[in-house]
């Protein structure tokens, strides 16, 4: 497993930053969407299985962006 | 039709039937993604103009960088995929053995149901208008209410003419003393 990426300088560091705050207004408006489906879809079933769906595959390309800003060198 | 279904919306007496649940048709559906499709295609039109303008980007030490931008663009395709189908999904109308219900969802957050009494109904309309809309049958339904300015629409729904149909003769099923309660209907 690739380590947490350490920020070593200020490129470095507001890079992660920028990285960081993208990633959490994703996070924030695949939530809000989740929240909504979960809360007013008619089929609660189909509702928790795409939820689960699209979280396995957000959470794989989520640790492939980690990685790729690890490997970065600055 | 009749439905057979649990409680769908607030306010669904027991005894009350349902004879249609409905949603835009899956064209509508389709025209939105070919849009969001697009955006699939700028990934690969710049992979390709990468490799046709710019190959010192495929090497290091930029490809890293090219590489998170991707990773990061395409967790943002499938964002706008799910708000897409969501908000698809989300939208629907139903029509009970009293009333019409709207279920709209304007945003993620922004969820409104109205419902009509059948015997508001003043007059219905189908309307299919388009050279898709006529090729899979869908199109709009209007229900003119007794209100003057107050319409309900069914937007871009399958089978418009049958949906119009089934309005009909629920309002004709409806006991003449509900009929007449509608200022309207003289």
């Amino acid at each position: 497993m690739t380590p947490a990426f350490q920020p070593t300088n200020l490129i470095s560091s507001i890079v992660s930053l920028i990285f960081y705050l993208i990633m959490a207004g994703f996070v924030l408006y695949s939530l809000i969407a989740l929240y909504a489906l979960l809360r007013y879809g008619r089929s609660k079933i189909l509702a928790i299985v795409v939820s689960l769906v699209y979280l396995t595959i957000t959470a794989g390309l989520y640790v492939a962006a980690v990685n790729n800003l690890s490997n970065i060198k600055f | 039709m009749l439905i057979n279904k649990k409680i769908l919306f607030p306010g669904q007496q027991e005894n009350e039937q349902i004879f249609i649940i409905t949603r835009q048709h899956w064209m509508v559906l389709v025209t939105k993604l070919l849009v969001w499709f697009l955006f699939i295609i700028i990934l690969f039109l710049s992979d390709w103009a990468i490799n046709r303008y710019a190959p010192t980007l495929k090497k290091d030490p930029y490809l890293d960088y090219v590489n998170l931008i991707k990773t990061i663009y395409l967790l943002f395709i499938l964002l706008g995929f799910l708000i897409t189908w969501v908000m698809y999904y989300l939208n629907m109308q139903i029509v009970t053995n009293e009333r019409i219900v709207d279920i709209t969802q304007k945003s993620l957050l922004h969820h409104t149901i109205s419902e009509l009494h059948l015997s508001r109904i003043e007059d219905v309309t189908a309307e299919v208008n388009g050279i898709l809309e006529n090729f899979f049958d869908y199109g709009n339904v209007y229900v003119q209410t007794a209100a003057e300015t107050n319409r309900f629409e069914f937007d871009r729904v399958p089978n418009p003419t049958k949906i119009n149909k089934i309005l009909l003769d629920l309002y004709e099923a409806l006991p003449e003393k509900q009929k007449q309660k509608n200022p309207f209907n003289k």
